[in-house]
């Protein structure tokens, strides 16, 4: 199974209402139809066949979707059964910028995550914490640092890797030399999240490097996003070794998810993919592929060599 | 033995471990749950059963199990949630995946029409290495069971049924919901929050993680015995629960704690009474974990005196299962002796 035909497979799965659901018969939700619309594009772009006619069709109606969807704030909504706005503005913002009828609503979408802060212990909890001897606190000085601070799944939480680069790729890939010092300053708060959150071993798991004085161990996926999210930092000890965890973990974890997220981050650092992505190209046409929008999606985009779907630069 | 000055150490770390977390002692003042909402049985029935080992004929024990209680399965669309929230290799995070398939098994020569194995991850949201690595997956091909990820399921907003937080509606997902019945089948582990997580709190795994994240961040902060009990008590299907004790949790659960072989699966209809069963197993006092004790008043019986056994007499199977330090106050052992 080549590119295309997963593009065939994901665009064969949209919704009358043209959203996608996270997987086929689904209602559609914010997440799966921003990947869904990332997916597409490439093909849209590049073929005038017939077909890509209707690939850019669909992924225009994908696109009308999200547009809908905004709230009045800004963000965006899980979908339309779930409406508070959350984690998955970063996913659409990504999906629309560069569309000529997505600028106002990535600006919108813009001011929203700017606003969105993550949720950490009160200050209450933070003098105790503080005063109580090294042996006895429950909370590590980087879950008591308020400098520290990424973006929430869900509005009035803690914060956690994976929605925290979402936001940082999408507020990298819409600033621009005149940005803000405030989108400035976001990013950098942001990042801090990232890079004070690595494990002992290298890596990043969902957030959480230790509980209770105990290690946690690395994820491949949030490892991966949590390298897209610092590519323009440029290779620092913390990508050093997040690169080194994230081929480590790759000798165990094949799934498909695990694999197509390897390519999109290390190919950011101009690593040699290649082999992950015959690897992929081969395990696309067996017969348990996965039906999830979201992996499709991304198996995808890795598949797509000319694509670098999440790369951002310095300004934007 | 824990003496006074240790109980009452612990019991200071337990109130600091609860203000962490907003909403642990209860976001609302007055009634949380209306008593003409709820209405339990005088008494619950629970069943001990020895397994000695996975490799052990399982389905023919739960079957046994499920004999004991009448259950009408004939024509039931059946959803087993077992416990899958993270893998480690060197740990026994998991509901076994052979228990599960010979739950799979059971259910379906007791005529169920369907039976579907579901669970949201708390922390990871790579559904195919999990199932991959924990062995589910073998198990789902052998039996031909379908997966459900609860995490991306559609989910759909409930009111609560309680007050015990300020979340208002639960968005529970609905192959949960569209099921005759919902069986609860967690691992017997301790917990570093919770004390323990059994049947009740296995039920975070059903929140899908699209809408409360990975890890299920929100109720936390709403409180986890809150969330626990405001879950139980909002999910209307009709619930079994089914719990793995044959290789247990103690210490650091629910991820980092050390393997225990207990050698038993507990079952039963009240998810209060079957956790409150395994808390005593464990030696581990009911009546002093948050969620059991709000729960006992409403939703279920956790008092002994009101718990059926009608399997294996529960002093045979006792153990004594370690917790973290500050939740040394939940153990049995007496808290009161010098006083």
């Amino acid at each position: 199974m080549m590119t295309e035909e997963i593009t065939t497979q994901i665009e064969s799965t949209q919704n009358p209402d043209g959203g996608w659901g996270s997987r086929p018969d689904l209602p559609s939700t914010t997440e799966a139809t921003a990947l869904a619309v990332l997916a597409l594009d490439p093909l849209a772009g590049q073929d005038p066949s017939t077909a890509s006619g209707e690939v850019r069709g669909a992924a225009d109606s994908g696109v009308r979707w999200l547009i809908a969807r905004q709230k009045q704030d800004g963000g965006w909504p899980v979908s339309d059964e779930v409406p508070e706005p959350g984690w998955m503005t970063g996913l659409a913002l990504l999906a629309l910028k560069g569309r000529a009828s997505g600028v106002e609503a990535v600006s919108k979408g813009s001011r929203w995550l700017l606003r969105e802060e993550s949720r950490g212990p009160s200050w209450r909890v933070r003098i105790v914490q503080r005063l109580l001897p090294q042996e006895r606190r429950t909370l590590t000085a980087r879950e008591l640092d308020p400098d520290l601070s990424g973006w929430p799944w869900v509005s009035g939480s803690f914060h956690w890797i994976e929605p925290t680069a979402y936001a940082l790729l999408a507020l990298k890939s819409v600033r621009d030399a005149g940005s803000p010092g405030r989108m400035q300053e976001r990013i950098r708060k942001g990042e801090g999240m990232i890079l004070h959150g690595s494990c002992t071993q290298g890596g990043w798991n969902h957030g959480a490097p230790e509980v209770l004085g105990k290690e946690l161990w690395p994820y491949p996926d949030t490892t991966a996003w949590a390298l897209m999210a610092l590519q323009d930092l440029g290779r620092r000890e913390e990508t050093i070794r997040g690169i080194a965890a994230l081929e480590r973990m790759l000798e165990e974890n094949r799934s498909m998810l695990s694999l197509s997220l390897s390519v999109l981050s290390l190919q950011l650092y101009d690593l040699d993919v290649s082999q992950l992505r015959a690897e992929l190209a081969v395990r696309v046409g067996e017969e348990d592929f996965p039906d999830e929008t979201r992996v499709r999606a991304f198996v995808s985009l890795a598949l797509a060599e000319s694509v670098r779907p999440f790369q951002v630069t310095r300004n934007g | 033995m824990v003496d006074r000055r240790r109980f009452l150490k612990a019991s200071a770390g337990l109130a600091l471990t609860a203000a962490h977390l907003p909403g642990c002692r209860g976001e609302h003042q007055g009634p949380r749950w209306d008593p003409e909402a709820f209405a339990k049985r005088p008494t619950s029935p629970v069943a001990v059963l020895p397994a000695s080992s996975y490799q052990a004929p399982l389905s023919e024990t739960i079957r046994r199990g499920l004999g004991l209680f009448g259950l009408d399965l004939r024509g039931r669309r059946v959803v087993l949630k077992p416990n899958l929230v993270e893998f480690d290799p060197r740990g026994v995070v998991n509901t076994h995946p052979l228990l599960v398939g010979a739950a799979v098994e059971a259910f379906r020569e007791l005529g169920a029409q369907r039976v579907t194995v579901a669970e949201g991850p708390g922390h990871r949201r790579d559904t195919e290495y999990l199932l991959e690595a924990s062995g589910l997956r073998e198990v789902l091909a052998d039996t031909g069971a379908s997966y459900v990820d609860l995490n991306i399921d559609a989910a759909r907003g409930v009111a609560t049924r309680s007050r015990f937080t300020s979340l208002g509606r639960l968005y529970l997902p609905e192959t949960v919901l569209a099921a005759d019945l919902l069986v609860s089948m967690p691992k017997l582990k301790t917990h570093h929050w919770a004390a323990v997580t059994l049947s009740m709190k296995n039920l975070f795994g059903i929140m899908p993680g699209t809408v409360y994240g990975w890890p299920k961040n929100p109720l936390h902060w709403a409180g986890i015995d809150n969330s626990i009990v405001e879950i139980n008590a909002t999910l209307q299907v009709p619930r079994f629960n089914i719990v793995d004790g044959i290789v247990g949790m103690e210490g650091d659960g629910p991820i980092q704690g050390e393997p225990k072989a207990s050698g038993i699966v507990v079952m039963g209809p009240d998810a209060v009474a079957v956790d409150a069963t395994c808390a005593r197993l464990m030696s581990i006092l009911p009546e002093r974990i948050g969620y059991l004790r709000e729960a006992d008043a409403f939703l279920g019986n956790a008092g002994e005196d009101r718990i059926e056994l009608v399997g294996e007499p529960l002093e045979a199977y006792r153990q004594d299962y370690q917790v973290v330090e500050h939740l040394a106050g939940v153990k049995e052992a007496a808290p009161f002796s010098d006083s």
